[in-house]
C-alpha cells in the first residue's frame, strides 16, 4: 500500500548464504557507477581459468552500504577473494550520512545485522540535531520511503493524456502494489516518453552556467569519522586486499575552478591516507573514455559496458590482481 | 537558520513552550534572543550587522522625535536613511556597479578586461533595511512615535518569523502588537499550525518539485519556444508557491506567539489587470514603494506625464530591489510600462470582461516571470525559434507534471476567490471549521512526507 505500511526489513540471509557458499575471486562493491561499468560475466570470461566475479551493488547506495557489504557479506562470510574493489565518486567515501534515510534506510536494513554498533557510532557522530530528529521520525514511521511510489504515480498520471490506458493500471499497481508484468506494451510506451524527456535534459543540451552548491563540499578530510576508516580497518583485520577505485567524471562536467582545486586537494589527501594504510587506490579520473561513451551524468552507456570492463581489466586488474 | 530544517522546528517548539508562561517583558526578551539565534545560526557575524542597524535606527528615531530644530531633525533623518541605504548598496549593488563600470571602461579601451566582485549578501538585508526605513520615516512624518524600549524596537526589526523574507511590517502594525500583552487563544494556535503546514506543503511539495522542471529548461542552451512557455508557467507556480509558502510559515509561526503579520498575497493569479496584480502580489512591498517612493515623488497628483514617470521610476526601483542585475531592471520597466498602458486603457473605456482580464493578466505576469528568471532572456528568445525541438508527448508529460503539483494551489486559490466574493470577507468558509482544518492539516503533512522533492533549495526571496 502506498500510505499505511510501516516496515523494517530484515537482514538478507539468503544473499549471505549464497555468497558464503561461493568462492568469488574478485568482489566489486558500489552503486550505479559500478553497475554501468563492470559486466561480471564478461569479466569472468576475460579473466579465464574459471575465475569468479561477484558484484555487490545498491543503486544509489553510498559509503554506508559499501561498508555493510564489506563487513557482512565479504569479511563475515569468510570468502577471501583476491581483491575487493570499491567504486566511488568525488567525496562519497567521507560523506557518511549521504543517502542513509528514507528508502535508503530500508535498503540498508537488508544489509545490516540486528546490531551494528560501529555503523550507528559513525551515523551518530556525524548527525546534528536536525539529522537525529529526522532519523527518529524515520524510525517511528518510515513514510519517506514511499516517496518513490508516489513519484511513480505522478509520473504515470502525467502521461495519461497521451496514454489513457495507463490510469487503471497505475492506481492498482502503485496503491495496491500489483505486478506490472500484465501490461508491458503500455509501460514500454510510457518509458519511451520518459527517455525522450531525459534526452531533452541530457548534459549535452545545457549551457555552461551550471548551478554549483558550495555547501556540498566538505571543509576537511574526515577520515576518522567516516565509513572509510571502518572499511580500511576491516581489510586490515581480515587480511582483505582492498582497492578503492575513483571513477571518471563525465568529460564535459562543468565545475568551477575552485571546486576542482578543492576536490584535487581532497583526492591527494585520500591517496596519502590510503598509502599510509597500505590500501590500494586507483584514480580513473581523465582516463580512457570520451564523452561518446557516456549515457547520463557519470554513467557509462550500457552498450559500452564491455569496453569499460575490458579497459579496467587490461589497465588495472592485471597489475593489481598479480597473477594474470 | 532556515524554516525547512529540524533546527527551526526545535527552536520554535522550545520558545513556544516557555513563552506563554512569561510576563510580557520577558516574552519579548525571549523572542529577541530566539531571533538572534535564528539569524546568526549559520553566519554569526550577521547578528552584529542587525544589531548595528537596530542601534542606528533606535537612536535616530528618538533624536528625530526629541529634537525641536527642524534642521537637526532632517539631519538625523537623512543619517538614518542614508546609512541604511549605504550598507544595503555596499552589500547588494557595489559588485553590480563595479562590473558595469569596468565593462564600460573596457568598451572604450581604458581597461583590458572587466572586473567582477563576489560580495557576500547578508540574507534578509533588503527586508529589514526597508522595515527600519519605514519606522524612521513614519517617526519623522509624525505617523508613529519613537519607542523608548530598545528591546521592543530590536524585536520589531529582528522578529525571526519575518526577518529574512518579510512581510515588511510597519511600526503601527507590528510594534504596537509587540508592546501589548499577548493572550493565548486556541484559534490563533490552530490557524498558526494550519498556515505553517500549508506553507511547508507549498514550498517542499509544490515549489521544489516544479522548480526541477523550470530550472532545467532555463539551463538549456537552445530551448524551443514551447519549452520557454512551459518554463515561464512552471516558474510562475514555483515563485508563488515558494514565496507565499514562506509568508504562510512566517505568519503561522507569529500567530503561535499571538502576533498577526500582514498578508503578502491575495490570490494574485486571479487578478483582472496588472494594477490589481500589484495589489495582490507581495502586498507589503507594493505598499512600501507606494508610501515611501511613489507618493513622495508626487504620485498621481500632477500631470499624466509626471504620473507615468513616477510609475516607471517606482517600478524600476522595485525591480532593482529584487537584485542587482539587468533582468530585474527590465522586469521592473516592463511592469511599469504595462501598468501605464493599463491606466490609459481603463481611462478611455468601460469595456471589461473579468474572465478575459484574468487570462490576459495571467499572460502578462508570466511574460514578466520569463524576464525575471532568465538572466539572458533576449538570447533565450532569439534562439528559441531555432532550438531543440520538442514533440507533443514531451510537452504534455512536463506540462502535466507542473499541473498536478500546482493543482492544490489553484483549487485553494479559486475557492478563496469565490468565498471572498460571496461573503465580501477574507474568510476561509468551511476551512474555518476546526475539524475540517485538522483533517486537512493531517493530509498536508502526509503529502509533505511522501511528495516532497529530494532537491530542496533555499527560498527564492532569500537572495533579494
Amino acid at each position: 500500500m502506498l500510505f499505511f505500511q510501516s516496515e523494517k526489513n530484515n537482514f538478507n540471509q539468503k544473499l549471505y548464504n549464497e555468497i558464503s557458499s561461493s568462492a568469488p575471486d574478485y568482489v566489486f562493491i558500489g552503486n550505479s557507477m559500478l553497475e554501468t561499468r563492470i559486466d561480471e560475466i564478461y569479466l569472468e570470461k576475460l579473466l579465464g581459468d574459471n575465475k569468479d566475479v561477484l558484484l555487490l551493488t545498491m543503486p544509489g547506495g553510498m559509503s554506508s552500504s559499501w561498508y555493510l557489504y564489506l563487513k557482512n557479506f565479504v569479511a563475515e562470510a569468510g570468502i577471501n577473494p583476491d581483491n575487493v574493489y570499491i567504486f566511488f565518486r568525488d567525496y562519497e567515501l567521507t560523506k557518511p550520512l549521504y543517502r542513509t534515510q528514507g528508502e535508503y534506510s530500508q535498503k540498508l536494513d537488508l544489509l545490516s545485522r540486528t546490531e551494528e554498533v560501529k555503523f550507528d557510532m559513525i551515523i551518530n557522530s556525524n548527525s546534528g540535531i536536525g539529522d537525529k530528529l529526522s532519523r527518529l521520525f524515520d524510525e517511528i514511521y518510515p513514510i519517506q520511503a514511499k516517496n518513490n511510489k508516489a513519484r511513480d504515480l505522478i509520473n504515470r498520471l502525467s502521461v495519461s493524456p497521451y496514454i489513457p490506458k495507463i490510469i487503471p493500471f497505475t492506481f492498482l499497481r502503485v496503491t495496491l502494489g500489483l505486478d506490472d508484468s500484465n501490461y508491458i506494451p503500455v509501460l514500454r510506451e510510457y518509458k519511451n516518453i520518459q527517455n525522450s524527456t531525459n534526452d531533452l535534459f541530457s548534459r549535452k543540451n545545457f549551457r555552461s552556467t551550471e548551478i554549483f552548491d558550495f555547501s556540498d563540499i566538505p571543509s576537511e578530510f574526515k577520515k576518522t569519522s567516516s565509513f572509510l576508516n571502518l572499511m580500511v580497518d576491516i581489510s586490515d583485520e581480515h587480511d582483505i586486499e582492498l582497492t578503492f577505485v575513483r571513477v571518471q567524471k563525465r568529460p564535459n562536467s562543468i565545475n568551477s575552478k575552485i571546486s576542482d582545486v578543492i576536490l584535487n586537494d581532497y583526492i591527494d589527501k585520500l591517496n596519502k591516507f590510503l598509502i599510509s594504510k597500505e590500501v590500494n587506490f586507483i584514480d580513473l579520473e581523465g582516463k580512457g573514455f570520451s564523452l561518446d561513451y557516456y549515457l547520463d551524468g557519470d554513467h557509462i552507456n550500457p552498450e559500452y559496458i564491455k569496453d569499460f570492463t575490458e579497459y579496467f581489466y587490461r589497465e588495472n586488474m592485471i597489475y593489481f590482481g598479480g597473477e594474470n | 537558520m532556515i524554516f525547512q530544517s529540524y533546527e527551526y522546528i526545535s527552536l520554535l517548539i522550545f520558545v513556544l513552550v516557555i513563552f506563554w508562561f512569561l510576563s510580557r517583558k520577558i516574552q519579548n526578551i525571549i523572542l529577541l534572543i530566539a531571533s538572534y539565534i535564528f539569524y546568526g545560526y549559520i553566519t554569526p557575524w550577521l547578528v552584529f550587522l542587525l544589531l548595528s542597524y537596530t542601534l542606528v535606527n533606535y537612536f535616530s528615531a528618538l533624536k528625530i522625535q526629541n529634537t525641536k530644530s527642524q534642521k537637526n531633525r532632517k539631519l538625523f533623518f537623512a543619517f538614518s536613511i542614508f546609512s541604511g541605504l549605504f550598507v544595503l548598496g555596499a552589500f547588494k549593488y557595489f559588485g553590480f556597479f563595479i562590473e558595469n563600470f569596468t565593462d564600460l571602461l573596457a568598451y572604450f579601451g581604458f581597461l583590458d578586461s572587466k572586473m567582477t566582485l563576489q560580495i557576500f549578501l547578508p540574507v534578509g538585508i533588503s527586508f529589514y533595511t526597508f522595515q527600519t526605513i519605514s519606522y524612521v520615516f513614519d517617526v519623522y512624518k509624525g505617523k508613529t512615535k519613537a519607542r523608548k524600549s530598545i528591546i521592543d524596537v530590536s524585536l520589531f526589526i529582528g522578529f525571526f518569523p519575518q526577518l529574512i523574507a518579510g512581510p515588511i511590517e510597519r511600526a503601527n502594525s507590528l510594534l504596537t502588537q509587540i508592546e501589548k500583552q499577548k493572550h493565548f487563544k486556541i484559534k490563533n494556535f490552530n490557524d498558526g499550525i494550519f498556515l505553517i503546514i500549508w506553507g511547508f506543503f507549498k514550498k517542499l511539495v509544490i515549489a521544489d518539485n516544479v522548480a526541477i522542471i523550470s530550472d532545467k529548461i532555463f539551463l538549456l542552451q537552445d530551448p524551443h519556444f514551447s519549452l520557454l512557455v512551459l518554463a515561464s508557467l512552471a516558474f510562475g507556480v514555483q515563485i508563488f508557491a515558494d514565496f507565499s509558502g514562506y509568508t504562510d510559515i512566517a505568519r503561522g509561526s507569529a500567530k503561535l506567539f499571538g502576533i498577526n503579520l500582514s498578508n503578502n498575497f491575495n490570490n494574485p493569479y486571479f487578478s483582472r489587470s496588472m494594477i490589481e496584480f500589484w495589489r495582490r502580489w507581495h502586498i507589503t512591498l507594493s505598499i512600501w514603494f507606494r508610501d515611501y517612493v511613489y507618493i513622495p515623488l508626487g504620485g498621481s497628483k500632477r500631470s499624466n506625464a509626471k504620473t507615468y514617470l513616477n510609475i516607471l521610476i517606482t517600478f524600476i526601483l522595485t525591480g532593482l530591489w529584487h537584485g542587482a542585475a539587468w533582468n530585474f531592471v527590465f522586469w521592473g520597466l516592463y511592469n511599469g510600462i504595462i501598468i501605464i498602458l493599463t491606466r490609459i486603457y481603463l481611462s478611455k473605456t468601460n469595456f471589461r470582461i473579468n474572465a478575459l482580464g484574468i487570462m490576459l493578466t495571467f499572460c502578462f505576469i508570466h511574460i514578466g516571470w520569463f524576464i525575471f528568471r532568465s538572466e539572458n532572456f533576449y538570447l533565450s528568445l532569439l534562439s528559441s525559434f531555432s532550438g531543440i525541438s520538442i514533440d507533443f508527448k514531451n510537452f504534455i508529460y512536463l506540462f502535466m507534471q507542473v499541473l498536478i503539483f500546482s493543482l492544490p494551489l489553484y483549487i485553494f486559490g479559486a475557492y478563496q476567490v469565490i468565498i471572498t466574493k460571496k461573503n465580501n470577507l477574507h474568510r476561509l468558509g468551511f476551512f474555518d471549521n476546526l475539524y475540517i482544518k485538522s483533517i486537512i492539516v493531517m493530509f498536508l503533512y502526509l503529502g509533505i512526507l511522501i511528495l516532497r522533492s529530494n532537491s530542496t533549495s533555499d527560498f527564492i526571496y532569500f537572495k533579494f
